[in-house]
């Protein structure tokens, strides 16, 4: 067994964990903090769909956004991309939608002559920051396809030449009610998703009643509109999430942990999980990749240098757990119904069995 | 006389204390009944009947006849009575029956001599004749228990002892036993609401067992203490039925709030766990503080 944890071997290779980093990782905290509060503007009642958010941001992973209709994912998506500033493009999620409609825009110009510009994705170039694809899930599998390229390489082929986006982050969203003429996302779709984020109606009584009939809530071009735009820096979103996962450690103790989660998800019934009227034993297809492990610890990591650690805790792990595992954890068809309750007692119960340290 | 036949004996008194000239005249004739003259006994009651016939004009004084009382010291004449009728040749006859009660108590047996009536006769002219009635001698006895005989069978043997009566006690018995089965009844749930024997099964003390292996380990340098700090992460989770991190630690304080005044020490173990287990692994809590906390929370669970 490893004596030295996995973060401590790659510092010792690569030196010293990087001190240049630590002011300014301060400085990026103070502005993720503020980055939080100018979206909490506009978005009330949902502080940890958008603490999530900002970890995916800084964790730099595209998300995904369920819930029922009419609960603010959109305008959440575009309270994030306004506050976070750079260029900014949606498209909307349709049968008909084909793929070639994100990179091209074809029509007549005034001289009668078809024209094909770039479409959605390529028109602000490779600076595009966000794309947010509302109603991914009414797309067909092809559109689906492309995204997965976009998501997962960053980069597109289209007029000839490969695009890159280095600085882009994909959100979507989905409404989990309907589900006539749409088009369930793949799993290897799925999977590229950092987090799938469940937003729900907020409880609090005060909050819903603010949201109801305080006005400011009814246009949302105009709530959205009126939020500083760029509190972050996109563009050197990345290098400051580079900087995040080295400067914040992993013991082995945690290593051992996550591990233990992700054999728990894998195995539930042999560290005790019981849900009522589900065979543990058959309940799990798939428990979570590799990549779903690493998108959790690289999340968890993003958690503990947004609370002001350096170091990564169970509590990180478990904050960010259930969005970016669950939508990664394939379950017998037969329990796909029920899939929902069935997630939340999983991830609930694995938490309750774990030991930790 | 006392169950037993009375033998009527007449006796033929004789007229020697009697004048032969005068009395025979005017007397003509004197008789007296007694029962039989022995096996008398203190107490018993005979009745000595005397007849007298009386030649006319003469009556019988009745005066003359001695009242019931005292005869002598050992002798009641209980009652007299004197019945009348006509005799044989034109003469009186009467019958003077006299009760007796004898209280002579005999040490051995002897022979007693009831006093003779003294019998007056007066004619309507005062002519005045006296006579002795007869005297009468019986045998008086002690009073002896009688002597069993020999092989039993005597009618006056003494019995047997009554058989005792054994009247039914079910009723009793059954309310006994009801009121003792109610009492257990009663006695069992007050053991069970106070959590007496055999109800003392308390849920499991994890932080007992705890204290122990921390007092086992904790001095053992850096192994022992992150053994022991793993033995008291076992205890809290025991204690909350899950995993419990620290950030879950107000949840759990409130829920359990006899916890709550060492929450300053447990607060403090969760942050030195945390960096021992998931910081720069320096352990920060010194091993009397775990072990004083370890303590500390057992004592806090027995009392919950």
């Amino acid at each position: 067994m490893a004596t030295t944890s996995i973060a401590g071997r790659r510092s010792q290779s690569d030196g010293a964990p990087g001190q240049e980093h630590t002011v300014s990782l301060d400085d990026w905290r103070n502005g993720a903090l503020a980055f939080e509060a100018e979206v909490g503007k506009a978005v009330v009642g949902q502080p940890h769909v958008v603490r999530l958010m900002t970890i995916a941001l800084f964790a730099r992973g595209h998300v995904l956004l369920e819930g029922d209709v009419g609960v603010g994912k959109t305008t959440i998506l575009r309270a994030v991309a306004r506050a976070l500033g750079g260029p900014f493009e949606r498209i909307e999620g349709t049968v008909d939608l084909m793929p070639t409609d994100m990179l091209y825009t074809a029509y007549i110009d005034e001289a009668g002559k078809p024209r094909v510009d770039p479409g959605p994705v390529l028109k602000h170039g490779e600076d595009l920051a966000v794309f947010f694809f509302n109603e991914i899930n009414r797309a067909r599998p092809q559109v689906h396809s492309l995204l997965l390229r976009l998501m997962a390489e960053r980069s597109v082929s289209a007029f000839g030449k490969d695009w890159s986006f280095p600085n882009l982050v994909v959100f979507a969203d989905r409404n989990r009610v309907e589900k006539e003429e749409t088009f369930e996302l793949p799993a290897a779709a799925r999977d590229r998703f950092l987090m799938e984020i469940g937003v729900e109606t907020p409880h609090d009584a005060e909050v819903r009643r603010e949201l109801v009939f305080d006005p400011r809530f009814h246009d949302v071009d105009r709530l959205v509109g009126g939020l500083s735009e760029g509190v972050l820096d996109h563009t050197r979103l990345g290098a400051a999430g580079a900087a995040i996962q080295q400067a914040v450690a992993t013991s082995q103790t945690l290593e051992q942990y996550v591990l233990g989660l992700w054999d728990a998800l894998r195995a539930p019934s042999s560290v005790g999980v019981r849900i009522d009227g589900v065979d543990m034993d058959r309940l799990i297809l798939g428990g979570g990749s590799p990549r779903g492990v690493g998108a959790l610890v690289r999340a968890a990591r993003v958690r503990a240098w947004l609370e002001g650690r350096d170091m990564v805790l169970p509590e990180d792990v478990r904050a960010v757990f259930a969005p970016v595992m669950a939508h990664r954890i394939f379950l017998d068809p037969i329990y796909e119904p029920r899939r929902e309750r069935i997630l939340r007692a999983l991830c609930g119960q694995v938490f309750e069995k774990v030991p930790a340290p | 006389m006392r169950g037993r036949p009375l033998a009527a004996l007449a006796l033929l008194a004789g007229a020697a204390a009697l004048a032969p000239d005068m009395a025979a005249a005017q007397i003509l004739h004197r008789s007296m009944t007694a029962p039989r003259p022995f096996g008398v006994i203190l107490g018993d009651v005979f009745t000595l009947s005397t007849r007298v016939d009386v030649a006319p004009p003469f009556k019988l004084d009745q005066s003359a006849l001695p009242k019931p009382g005292p005869v002598t010291y050992w002798l009641d004449l209980r009652s007299i009575e004197i019945k009348e009728a006509s005799g044989p040749n034109g003469a009186t006859r009467y019958e003077i029956a006299g009760e007796y009660q004898t209280f002579y108590a005999a040490l051995e047996a002897i022979e007693q001599t009831v006093p003779p009536l003294k019998l007056v006769v007066i004619a309507p002219d005062g002519r005045r004749v006296e006579a002795d009635g007869a005297s009468w001698s019986f045998i008086t006895s002690p009073l002896r228990p009688i002597v069993a005989k020999a092989g039993g069978g005597s009618a006056y043997s003494i019995r047997p002892d009554a058989t005792p009566i054994r009247p039914s006690l079910r009723r009793n018995e059954i309310a006994a036993a009801a009121a003792g089965a109610a009492s257990l009844l009663a006695l069992g749930l007050l053991a069970w609401s106070r959590a007496w024997p055999p109800f003392h099964k308390r849920p499991a003390r994890p932080f007992a067992v705890a204290a122990r292996a921390v007092a086992r380990q904790a001095r053992d340098g850096e192994p022992g203490w992150r053994s022991a700090a793993l033995s008291l992460h076992r205890a809290f989770d025991a204690a909350a039925g899950k995993r419990l991190l620290g950030d879950d630690l107000a949840a759990f304080l409130a829920a359990r709030p006899a916890f709550a005044r060492f929450e300053p020490p447990i607060r403090s173990f969760f942050e030195a766990s945390r960096q021992a287990f998931f910081g720069v692994g320096a352990i920060s809590m010194p091993p009397e503080e775990l072990l004083a906390l370890a303590k500390n929370l057992a004592s806090a669970e027995r009392a919950s």
